[in-house]
């Protein structure tokens, strides 16, 4: 295993944020390029194929509390999630708001809730089962691997081990009992 | 699907969105061994395995809840 003999102490730091920040980032500051990658396609794809489902109300704070935290570790990813959802939300609010206006005029009272159910209805954008546990699940979880990923690298860091490890010399050093066989 | 915008609009699923659990253990069996594993070349082989016992495990529980909510009081 190739190590590093002086770490500098902010190295786990680093390639920590860097692995939440984008997922299997840490992995290729650390040198483990190809794991990276591999990382991130999987994390980044498994994250967006789970908003592709559930569309854009997938993250929600307000109703989904857990589901979001789990999302918010997907890094980036989570975080477009939320700012477009934020952005869906204004527009449906300010629709819902003129909506419950001509329904006043017109003399039908309705409620600020019903106005805005009404609208994601409407829009197409309320999500129902089955679409939001899977939606849900597909994200949460890729945040959830990413958790994963942010330790890996940290401990990868903190324990020195920069790098792929080193080819093996010959075949019998994969399987110690052929060895002692031969 | 009339009127469904990518990453917008929620998708329409009937009841075989239960087979959505297949492509979702491969991706955590991607991302488990691509940490896990010590050398990239056992990397395809390793995620196989841990995709099929997933996949048994997965259905050897669902068998077993539909024996239990059937046939058990």
């Amino acid at each position: 295993m190739a190590k590093d003999p002086t770490p500098h102490f902010m190295t786990p730091f680093v390639a920590g944020i860097l692995a939440w920040a984008i997922p299997g980032a840490g992995h290729v500051y650390l040198g483990r390029t190809i794991r990276g990658v591999v990382l991130c396609v999987a994390v980044n794809g498994l994250f967006w194929a789970g908003v592709a489902f559930g569309g854009v109300y997938t993250v929600d704070r307000q109703k989904e509390r857990w589901w979001y935290m789990a999302q918010m570790m997907a890094g980036a990813s989570g975080a477009l999630s939320w700012q477009r959802q934020k952005s869906a939300e204004l527009t449906v609010l300010r629709k819902a708001e003129q909506f419950r206006e001509a329904e006043r005029v017109e003399g039908r009272t309705l409620s600020a809730k019903d106005a805005y159910e009404h609208v994601l209805v409407k829009d197409k954008l309320a999500l129902t089962y089955p679409a939001d546990v899977v939606s849900r699940a597909y994200t949460g979880i890729a945040g959830m691997l990413n958790l994963m990923c942010i330790f890996d690298a940290f401990m990868l860091a903190a324990m020195g081990r920069m790098g792929e490890p080193p080819p093996l010399k010959g075949r019998n050093e994969a399987k110690p009992g052929k060895e002692k066989a031969a | 699907m009339i009127g469904w915008r990518l990453l917008v609009t929620p998708v329409q699923m009937g009841w075989n969105h239960i087979w959505l659990v297949v492509p979702l253990c491969a991706m955590v069996a991607v991302v488990y061994k691509t940490i896990r594993v010590e050398r990239l070349r056992e990397l395809p082989r390793q995620v196989l395995a841990l995709w099929a016992y997933m996949a048994v495990g997965l259905t050897a529980l669902a068998v077993a809840f539909y024996f239990l909510v059937e046939y058990v009081d």
